[in-house]
C-alpha cells in the first residue's frame, strides 16, 4: 500500500507543477512523471558541484561511490514549520524527499554514474575557480563506498575534500537510522503462499498495491543484502532498534557474492540492445521466462511427483542449451554459418564506417546525435541481432522521435535561456509525439499507455481504443539469438534475483537470523525483483524468513556517511568474526580474512 | 526408413565414419592435468550404431546390461560386460562382438590417440563402459535398441533407468517397446557414490585440488594461473564419511550424506539452485558463436583470455592500492561479474573510430577466412584426415572461435567470465549448504564438470575462498555417470551392503528469533 500511495502522491506532485501553458501548448501532453529519473547526466552533475561551490556550504552533500553508481545525498536545513524546501537542482528523485525532525531538514537524493566521476572532476578542476584563491577554502564533501578511495586523489586536486568513512560501517549507520527515524520506510511484500512456492513464468506478474506492508517495528536482528554492482552481506544486531533513540548496533560482513546488479545488466548489454536500466525493465514486462528456462515441468513433462512443483525453474537458460549441439560439423552447415557471420559484419562494418564519419566531421556528430543516427549506428554495430523488421522499425522511431530527440533539446534550452527555468522538460521530450508512439505500440510513457488500454489516468477518453499492452510489446520484435530478447532479459532478471534470494537465505539460516532486509541500488523500487527476490527468499526458506525492503534502497550508505558521528545515530561497532570450529585448528588452512568472490 | 540407411552407412563405411568411431570412445584415465580429452557427448549416429552392435549382433540382449540416466542435457549411459579379469598390461575395453570390428576398433583408437573410458570392477565381474549422448536422441536410440528383424521373435528390453527425463520419456519408450526399470535418482546417486568412493578396489576415484591457503590464492583470472594450481591433483587415499554431494549438470543439486548407526550412508536432499551447467552454457550460446561444449572449453583456455576485462574486480571499485589497506582482500577478486561491460565508456571520438573500424574489418576478414578454410577441409574426404593430423582443423576452429567478438567484447574472455560466475557460484551455494550442516567435505559431480581442470579449479577456489579454508573440496573421476552407475547397481548383490537409505524427512526446525550478541 505504501509503495502504491507514494506512486499517486508522486503523480499528484507532477500534476501541479506542471505549468497550464505547456498544456495549452501541446494539447495531449502526456506525463512522464511515473518514471524515475535516470541517473544524473554529466551536465546536471557538473552544475550541481557548481551550485555547492557557488552556495558555501548551506547544504551539505554526501556521496557514496559504487561500482556503478554514485549516490549523492543533499541535505537542506529548515525549520518544521515551513513550506518543503525546494531541492537545489532538478534532477532528484523527488518521492524519496523526506524531511527527518532529528536533523532539522530535508534530504533529497540523487545518482550519477561512477564511470563520470572522473570527466566530472576534471571540468570541475577546470572551470571552478582555485580555492587558494582565498574566498573560500575547498569544499568538503562526506564520502563512502569503494570509488571515493579510488578517486581521492582526483577530488582533492579538483578542490574537494573527501572525508571517507567505512564502507560497511556507513551502510549500518544509514540502516539504523533509516529504520529508526523515518516513518514507513521498511516494507514487505505479502505473497499468497502458493504465488510463492510457484514463481510465475509468465511476464512479470506485478503484485497488486495491497500486497504492500509497511512494517511498522523493524526488527532488532537481521541480515542486511546490499545489492549494488555485486552482492555484500552483512550481519546487523541493533537491540535498540524498537525505542527510537540511539543505541549501540553490532554488525560483521558475513560474505558476499559477485552475483549481483551488474551481472544482470551487463549479461543484458550484450545480449540485447537496451541503453538504459528502464528500457531493461520495461523489456521484461512483456517477456515469458518460461521460454528461456527450463522449468521443472520440462524435465518431467508435467508429471507432478509429490513434493514437487512444476513451475519452479530448475535450471535458467536451459532451453538455450538443448538447441541442437551438432549442425556446424557438417560442410554446407559451415557456409551457412560462414555467410551469416559475413553479413553480420558488412552491416557493423557498414554502421562503423558511418560512425567514423559522423565522429571525424565536426558538425555531423552533433546532428547525428539530434537526429538519432548516432545511437542507433552505435547500437547496431554492436548486437546484430535482431530481426531485421525491428531494424527498420527502429531506424523510423529513431528517426522521428528518439530520447535524444528533435524536440526535447531545443525546447530545453530555450526555456532555459527565456524563463531560466527547465520548463523544458515539459514542453519537450516525449510528450509531443506519445500518442503517434503508443498507436505504434513502440516505447511509450507509462501512464499513457494506462490511459489507452485500460481507462484509467489522465485520458479516460481514449480508454479502449487499442487492444491490451500484452498484444501490442513495448519493442515488437527485439530478438535475441532465436530468442526473443524480452524472454531473455526476463529469465536474467529472474536468475540474479533468484539466485540473490537464495544466497541470502543460506546466510540467514547460517548466522539464525529470521529477517533479512534488501537494499542496494539494484532493486530500484521495481515491483517486479521487489516480488522475485521476496518469494525466492520464502521458497528456500520454506516460509521461514521474512524478506524485508526499504524504500531508500540505494542511498543507505550515503545516508549513513551523512549522519555518521552526528548525535542522531549510536555507536556502531564491528563485531569479532567467528571461528567456524569453536575447538581448535581450522583443518586445511589458516583463516584468511573475510571476502568476496575470488 | 532413416535408420535403415544409417545403418547401411554402418555397415559399409566403417572407415569414412573414423570420426565418429574416434568420438565413441572417450577418455584416458591418465591424470587430469595432463589429459585434455573431456567427455564428448556421442553424436547421433555413432550412438545408433553403437546399439546396433549391441542388440542385433548379440541375439540374448535383454538390456539389464544397458543402465541409463537421462538428465535434462545429457543421457549418461553405462553398460556392463561380462568377463574375465584383464591381464597385465591390458586395459579394458568395450567389446564388440566379433574379432574383425573389435581389430577395426583398435586401429581406429590407435590412430586417434584416444582409449576408450572403462574399467574393470571385479564385485561386478566384469567391464563397465561409460558413455554420453545428448537427451534429445533417447527416443531414436530406443527405438533401435527394440528394432529386432523381422524374422525373429519380438522381445522386450528393460532397461535400469534414472534421473528426470527417465519419468518424462517413460510413456513414449513404453509405446515402442522399452521399459524403463525408474529409481528414483537420489537414490541411484548415492549408491553409485558410495560405490565409487567404497567399492571399487581402485583408491584412486576421488580427486582433491591441493590449493595454497585462501589468503595466497592467485586469483585465477588467466589459464596461466591456473595451469600452476592444476599440476596439483591428488587422489584421496581415503574417502570422507560425512560430505555433501553437489550434483552439477542442468540443475545444480545438493545432497548430504551422513553415516547412520548402522554404518550404513544416510543420505537427504538439502536443496537446488537454478544456477547450473545449462545456465553456463545457454549464456555461452547466446552470448558467442561456439555451437559445441568443447569449443567454449577451449576458448576458455586460450592463452590470452582474461575476465579481468570483462569483470570488476575490487581494485577497479577501490584503486588497486587501497583495497588491500583498507580491505584486506587482493585487488584482483571479482567484485561484480560483468561489471566492466557496465562501465563501458561509450563517447568515442573520430580517429579512434576508425581505427576500431580497420581492427573489425581485418578480425572479420580473418574470421571468415578460417570458416572458408574449415568448409573447404571438412567437405573433402582426404584432406580431412591430412588437416586433423596437421592439426590445422583444430588451429582453423581456434582462430574462427577466438577472433569472434561479443559486442566490444573478445568472446574468450566474455566465456571464462561466464565460466567463472557460474563455479563460483556453485562453490558459494555450496560452501554454504556445507556450513549449515556443518560438513567438511564437499563432493562435485555431475555433467558441468567433466573433469575440466579449470572448472574443478575456479569450483576449488570458491569453495577455499567462502569457507575460509575450512570445507575441502573433492571431485570424482567419474563424474558424469554417478547416477548411472547407481542405477546399475540398485537391487544387485554387490551393492546391496553399501545401499544408502535416505534419512527421513525430519520437520524443517524453525530459525531461532534472535540470536546471543557478542
Amino acid at each position: 500500500a505504501m509503495a502504491r500511495r507514494a506512486g499517486a502522491a508522486r503523480e499528484r506532485r507532477h500534476w501541479r507543477f506542471r505549468p497550464a501553458a505547456a498544456w495549452l501548448l501541446l494539447g495531449c501532453a502526456a506525463p512522464t512523471a511515473a518514471r524515475r529519473p535516470e541517473p544524473l547526466a554529466h551536465a546536471s552533475a557538473l552544475r550541481l558541484l557548481k551550485q555547492l561551490s557557488s552556495e558555501g556550504c548551506r547544504e551539505s552533500v554526501s556521496i557514496d561511490i559504487g561500482g556503478t553508481l554514485a549516490k549523492l545525498v543533499l541535505f537542506q536545513p529548515r525549520a518544521a514549520a515551513s513550506a518543503p524546501s525546494e531541492p537545489p537542482i532538478f534532477d532528484t528523485y523527488r518521492e524519496l524527499s523526506i524531511y527527518v525532525p532529528a536533523l532539522g531538514g530535508d534530504l533529497h537524493f540523487l545518482t550519477f554514474e561512477t564511470r563520470h566521476v572522473e570527466d566530472i572532476l576534471q571540468l570541475v578542476h577546470d572551470t571552478l575557480p582555485r580555492p587558494t584563491a582565498g574566498r573560500r577554502g575547498p569544499i568538503r564533501l562526506r564520502a563512502t563506498g569503494g570509488g571515493s578511495y579510488k578517486h581521492a586523489a582526483a577530488f582533492r586536486s579538483a578542490g574537494l575534500d573527501l572525508e571517507v568513512g567505512d564502507e560497511m560501517g556507513c551502510i549500518v549507520m544509514g540502516l539504523t537510522f533509516l529504520l529508526r527515524n523515518v516513518q514507513g520506510e521498511c516494507f514487505t511484500l505479502q505473497v499468497p503462499r502458493h504465488i510463492a512456492l510457484k514463481p510465475s513464468s509468465q511476464g512479470a506478474d506485478v503484485p497488486g498495491s495491497e500486497s504492500y506492508l509497511t512494517v511498522e517495528s523493524p526488527p532488532a536482528h537481521y541480515l542486511y543484502v546490499s545489492i549494488g554492482s555485486g552482492v555484500s552481506i552483512v550481519e546487523v544486531h541493533d537491540p535498540s532498534s524498537s525505542d527510537h533513540r540511539p543505541g549501540r548496533s553490532l554488525y560483521r560482513r558475513i560474505g558476499g557474492s559477485s552475483l549481483g546488479g551488474s551481472t544482470f545488466w551487463g549479461l543484458v548489454k550484450l545480449l540485447t540492445s537496451c541503453s538504459t536500466f528502464d528500457e531493461v525493465i520495461r523489456l521484461t514486462k512483456s517477456g515469458a521466462s518460461s521460454n528461456i528456462d527450463m522449468l521443472v515441468g520440462d524435465i518431467y513433462a508435467g508429471e507432478s511427483t509429490p513434493g514437487r512443483t512444476n513451475d519452479v525453474i530448475a535450471a535458467s537458460f536451459g532451453k538455450v542449451s538443448m538447441r541442437r549441439e551438432e549442425k556446424r560439423r557438417v560442410g554446407a552447415m559451415f557456409l551457412l554459418r560462414y555467410l551469416r557471420s559475413l553479413l553480420r559484419h558488412y552491416e557493423e562494418g557498414f554502421w562503423l564506417v558511418l560512425l567514423a564519419i559522423l565522429n571525424s566531421v565536426p558538425g555531423a556528430r552533433a546532428l547525428g546525435r539530434r537526429l538519432g543516427i548516432l545511437s542507433l549506428a552505435e547500437s547496431r554495430a554492436a548486437s546484430m541481432v535482431r530481426h531485421p523488421r525491428s531494424f527498420l522499425f527502429s531506424l523510423l522511431f529513431s528517426l522521428l522521435f528518439s530520447r535524444s530527440g528533435v524536440w526535447h533539446s531545443p525546447a530545453r534550452f530555450l526555456s532555459r535561456s527565456w524563463f531560466g527555468r527547465d520548463w523544458g522538460f515539459y514542453v519537450g521530450g516525449r510528450n509531443a509525439p506519445a500518442l503517434l508512439f503508443s498507436l505504434l505500440g513502440s516505447d511509450t510513457p507509462q501512464p499513457f499507455r494506462a490511459s489507452l488500454f485500460r481507462g484509467e489516468g489522465p485520458f479516460p477518453a481514449f480508454s479502449g481504443l487499442l487492444p491490451s499492452p500484452r498484444s501490442t510489446p513495448a519493442h515488437p520484435q527485439a530478438m535475441c539469438g532465436n530468442f526473443r530478447a524480452h524472454d531473455v532479459a526476463l529469465s536474467l532478471l529472474r536468475m540474479v534475483a533468484n539466485n540473490i534470494g537464495h544466497v541470502s537465505t543460506l546466510s540467514a539460516q547460517q548466522a539464525r537470523l529470521d529477517h533479512i532486509i534488501f537494499g542496494g541500488s539494484f532493486i530500484r523500487d521495481h515491483p517486479f525483483t521487489i516480488s522475485t527476490i521476496a518469494s525466492a527468499v520464502r521458497f528456500y526458506s520454506s516460509h521461514q524468513i521474512q524478506p524485508l525492503f526499504l524504500r531508500h534502497d540505494g542511498f543507505v550508505g550515503a545516508i549513513g556517511a551523512h549522519v555518521r558521528g552526528s548525535a542522531v545515530v549510536g555507536a556502531c561497532e564491528r563485531m569479532p568474526q567467528p571461528m567456524r570450529r569453536p575447538n581448535g585448528e581450522p583443518p586445511f588452512a589458516a583463516p584468511p580474512p573475510p571476502g568476496g568472490t575470488p | 526408413r532413416g535408420h535403415c540407411v544409417i545403418v547401411r552407412c554402418g555397415l559399409t563405411g566403417f572407415s569414412r565414419s573414423r570420426d565418429g568411431m574416434r568420438r565413441l570412445l572417450l577418455l584416458c584415465l591418465i591424470p587430469l592435468a595432463s589429459s585434455r580429452v573431456p567427455v564428448t557427448p556421442l553424436r547421433r549416429r555413432t550412438l545408433l550404431r553403437v546399439l546396433r552392435r549391441l542388440t542385433l549382433d548379440a541375439p540374448d540382449f535383454q538390456g539389464d546390461e544397458l543402465s541409463i540416466d537421462i538428465g535434462g542435457t545429457l543421457a549418461k549411459v553405462v553398460l556392463f560386460q561380462p568377463c574375465a579379469p584383464p591381464t597385465d598390461g591390458q586395459r579394458p575395453r568395450l567389446n564388440l562382438g566379433s574379432p574383425r570390428l573389435d581389430a577395426e576398433l583398435d586401429r581406429v583408437l590407435k590412430e586417434s590417440g584416444e582409449r576408450e573410458l572403462s574399467i574393470y570392477v571385479p564385485q561386478l565381474g566384469g567391464n563397465l563402459h561409460f558413455f554420453v549422448f545428448e537427451s534429445r536422441h533417447i527416443q531414436e536410440a530406443a527405438a533401435f535398441l527394440a528394432r529386432r528383424p523381422v524374422w525373429q521373435p519380438k522381445r522386450q528390453v528393460v532397461m535400469r533407468a534414472t534421473g528426470a527425463g527417465a519419468v518424462r520419456h517413460k510413456a513414449a519408450l513404453e509405446r515402442i517397446g522399452v521399459m524403463l526399470d525408474y529409481s528414483l535418482d537420489t537414490d541411484c546417486m548415492m549408491t553409485g557414490l558410495t560405490f565409487l568412493l567404497h567399492g571399487i578396489a581402485r583408491q584412486d576415484q576421488l580427486v582433491a585440488l591441493v590449493m595454497p591457503p585462501p589468503d595466497q590464492l592467485s586469483p585465477l583470472a588467466t589459464p596461466a594461473a591456473y595451469r600452476a594450481v592444476a599440476q596439483n591433483f591428488v587422489s584421496m587415499a581415503q574417502p570422507p564419511a560425512e560430505y555433501i554431494y553437489v550434483s552439477v549438470s542442468t540443475e545444480t543439486l545438493v545432497l548430504e550424506v551422513k553415516c547412520g548407526p548402522d554404518g550404513k550412508p544416510r543420505h537427504r536432499r538439502l536443496g537446488s539452485s537454478c544456477v547450473g551447467g545449462a545456465t553456463f552454457w545457454g549464456l555461452v550460446r547466446l552470448l558467442t558463436a561456439c555451437e559445441t561444449f568443447d569449443e567454449v572449453i577451449r576458448l576458455t583456455e586460450m592463452e590470452s583470455a582474461s575476465s579481468a576485462r570483462i569483470d570488476m574486480q575490487v581494485g577497479d571499485i577501490y584503486g588497486p592500492q587501497s583495497a588491500t589497506d583498507k580491505l584486506g582482500m587482493k585487488a584482483e577478486v571479482i567484485a561484480a561479474s560483468f561489471g566492466k561491460v557496465v562501465m563501458e565508456r561509450d563517447g568515442r571520438l573520430g580517429p579512434k573510430f576508425w581505427l576500431r573500424y580497420l581492427r573489425a574489418l581485418l578480425r572479420h576478414y580473418e574470421e571468415g577466412f578460417w570458416l572458408v578454410v574449415l568448409v573447404v577441409l571438412t567437405s573433402i574426404p582426404g584432406l580431412k584426415q591430412l588437416a586433423k593430423l596437421l592439426g590445422v582443423v583444430s588451429f582453423a576452429e581456434r582462430r574462427a572461435a577466438s577472433v569472434a567478438m561479443c559486442g566490444n567484447y573478445r568472446a574468450h574472455d566474455v566465456a571464462l567470465s561466464l565460466l567463472r560466475m557460474v563455479s563460483n557460484n556453485i562453490g558459494h551455494v555450496a560452501t554454504l549448504y556445507a556450513q549449515q550442516t556443518d560438513m567438511q567435505h564437499i563432493i562435485f559431480g555431475g555433467s558441468f564438470i567433466r573433469e575440466h581442470p579449470y572448472t574443478i579449479a575456479t569450483i576449488s577456489a570458491a569453495v577455499r575462498f567462502f569457507s575460509h579454508g575450512y570445507i575441502q573440496p573433492l571431485f570424482l573421476k567419474h563424474d558424469c555417470f554417478v547416477g548411472a552407475i547407481g542405477a546399475h547397481l540398485q537391487g544387485r548383490p554387490a551393492a546391496t551392503h553399501m545401499a544408502a537409505q535416505p534419512i527421513s524427512p525430519a520437520a524443517p526446525s524453525p530459525p531461532a528469533p534472535a540470536v546471543q550478541t557478542a
